[in-house]
Order: structure tokens, then C-alpha cells, then sequence
């Protein structure tokens, strides 16, 4: 298994430097600053669409989800590091790297673990609305490892994290919903909601 | 450090207005909107987010370490917040002052955003405010418990 995921990692940063216009274009996808703000600034369109007020609810509520996964995606991913530490591809192979060395573990991807958790988040509120946020991390995965901090497995780990953590955000999110109805009426009353 | 930390404020306060501007859009709240065309408001939906981001993206390296100068992720969610809800704040007074005309009569103070359907931001909150501030009380337990 970890040799298949070596030699994948290989295969995939082996293409760097053979299209200068696809290595800048991973450059930018896997930015710090690029998909988590940019998901991010969905969740803030997210909290004002809704035609009626019962279905804005249900919107803002997923931004609570979102929100609340995203962060104990990241909770989990430290725990795991408590645990167990994979050293990240550049040191212990020969890699064209396109972005800054991380000092954090490589598994799983501590990224995408948030930025999945609020895409997962969207997809649990609005099937279609998660399309183009699922899409990205996707890329933004993919780019992790095609710029050379991390192995696929990590990616995985990290999706997987974060879907499990989203499941249960949502199962915890039926039984706190009075107290998050409770924050939404209270906006209301600033408009805010 | 500190002029990525107001790069990236900034980016997010631009993008966070063009975003407030198409959420408004399609969900109807006519008072935020900073135009009546839905043209216009795609227009400064996309592009101002669009603009933030080349501009961010252009004028320097920013893949950068966080002990290198860039943001660690809780700064930059920090960061986030404070570019978002100042983003919020310029559109209520922009929003405000584009449709300072825009007032109705029949507003309810349990609507919240569904008000700037019928009106201007600061209208709806002094309207709010107003009622809770005479009735808050009464309506406390059965609002916030209904």
C-alpha cells in the first residue's frame, strides 16, 4: 500500500516541469490562500441566499455545519498526529517542489481535512450548490501532491476525515438545532439572520 | 508580515462585498443590493471578487511559510472574520445610502434579513431595535422559545 502510494506520488510529481503554464497553475490552486478563502467566501454567500426565511435557515445552519466540521476535521487531524507522524515526500525523495516546505506531518493532509470538511458540509445542505466547492478541493488535493508536500494516501486520509467528521457535525446538528435556531432569532433581531 | 497581513484583509474585504452582492441577489434582499439591475449586480459580484484575488495574487509571492512571513491558519481565520464583517459593515452603509428612499410602514421585527426585501438596512434595524427595546420583555421567552 505505501509503496503504491510512493510510486503514485512519483508518477504525479514526476510531470512537474514539463508544462510551465500547468506548474503555475498549481502554484496558484495550492496556495494557502486560495481555496479556504474562497470557500469561505461561499459560506458568506451561503448565509444570505434562500428566498424564504425557512430555507435561509437551512442555509445558515449549513454554514454552522460547514463551520464546525471544518474545525473538527482540523482537531482530528491533530490527534492523529499525537499519534502518528509521515514525514512529508521532499524528505525523503527526490521532489520538484512548487510550493514551501510544511514542518507539520504529512497524514493525513491537515488542508484538506478543513477545506473538505466544508465542502462535505455544503454537499449535506445543497447537492448542487457542493458541485463547484467539491470540484476544487479536489484540484487542490490533487495539486498538493502534484506540487510535492503530500503523498495521495494523505489526501485520502484527509478526505476521509473529513467525511466522517461532517457526518456526525450533521447527526449532532439535529440534536442542537433549538440552540442554533436560537443564535438565528437572535440575529434577527440585528438583522443579521 | 504586517503588509501580507493587510494584503490579505483587504482581499477579503473586496471579495466578501461582491460576494454579499450576488447572496443579496438571490435571496432577494433588494436593500442590500448597491443596484435594481441584475446585470450590474452580477457584474460587481464576480468581478469584485475576481479583481481581489489577481491583485493578491499578482503583486507578490504568497506561498510563503507562516514563520516566513505568511499567516499562520489562525490568523488568517481571524484575518477572515474581520475582512468579512468589515465587508458586511461597508455594504449596510453603501447599500444604505444608495436606497436611503426605500422605507416601508409594514415591517415585522421577527423577519430579520426577509425585511431588506422591503428595505434599507439601517431602516430595519432602527425598526427592530425600536420594538425590541420597548417589548423585549414580553417577547423574549416567547420568541426565542417558540
Amino acid at each position: 500500500m505505501a509503496s503504491t502510494d510512493e510510486a503514485l506520488f512519483v508518477a504525479i510529481n514526476g510531470l512537474v516541469g514539463q508544462s510551465h503554464l500547468v506548474d503555475e497553475i498549481v502554484t496558484l490552486i495550492v496556495s494557502d490562500y486560495l481555496v479556504p478563502a474562497g470557500l469561505g467566501l461561499l459560506l458568506l454567500a451561503m448565509w444570505f441566499i434562500g428566498k424564504s426565511q425557512n430555507i435561509r435557515e437551512e442555509y445558515q445552519i449549513g454554514v454552522f455545519v460547514c463551520l464546525t466540521s471544518m474545525a473538527l476535521s482540523n482537531l482530528a487531524v491533530l490527534v492523529i498526529n499525537i499519534f502518528y507522524s509521515r514525514a512529508r515526500p521532499f524528505i525523503d525523495h527526490d521532489v520538484n517542489l512548487l510550493f514551501y516546505e510544511p514542518t507539520d506531518p504529512s497524514f493525513p493532509s491537515n488542508s484538506i481535512a478543513a477545506t473538505c470538511g466544508i465542502a462535505m458540509g455544503i454537499w449535506g445542505v445543497n447537492r448542487r450548490l457542493s458541485i463547484m466547492p467539491l470540484i476544487l478541493v479536489g484540484f487542490y488535493g490533487l495539486a498538493r501532491i502534484y506540487a510535492g508536500i503530500h503523498y495521495p494516501l494523505d489526501i485520502i486520509g484527509g478526505a476521509a476525515i473529513a467525511a466522517l467528521v461532517t457526518f456526525f457535525v450533521f447527526k449532532l446538528s439535529k440534536l442542537v438545532r433549538p440552540l442554533l435556531t436560537g443564535v438565528l432569532r437572535i440575529g434577527r433581531i440585528l438583522c443579521l439572520a | 508580515m504586517f503588509t501580507f497581513t493587510i494584503d490579505y484583509f483587504i482581499l477579503i474585504i473586496l471579495a466578501s462585498i461582491g460576494v454579499i452582492q450576488l447572496g443579496a441577489l438571490y435571496g432577494g434582499l433588494k436593500g442590500l443590493l448597491f443596484s435594481k439591475s441584475i446585470v450590474f449586480t452580477h457584474f460587481v459580484g464576480f468581478s469584485l471578487p475576481v479583481t481581489a484575488f489577481t491583485w493578491f495574487f499578482m503583486t507578490d509571492s504568497r506561498n510563503i511559510n507562516d514563520y516566513a512571513g505568511g499567516l499562520d491558519s489562525n490568523i488568517q481565520a481571524l484575518l477572515f472574520f474581520l475582512g468579512a464583517l468589515t465587508g458586511w459593515i461597508l455594504t449596510t452603509i453603501l447599500s444604505f445610502i444608495i436606497n436611503i428612499h426605500m422605507k416601508r410602514k409594514d415591517l415585522s421585527p421577527f423577519e430579520g434579513l426577509d425585511s431588506l426585501k422591503k428595505t434599507n438596512y439601517f431602516n430595519a434595524l432602527i425598526f427592530n431595535l425600536k420594538y425590541w427595546r420597548s417589548n423585549w420583555r414580553l417577547q423574549m421567552k416567547r420568541y426565542l422559545l417558540r
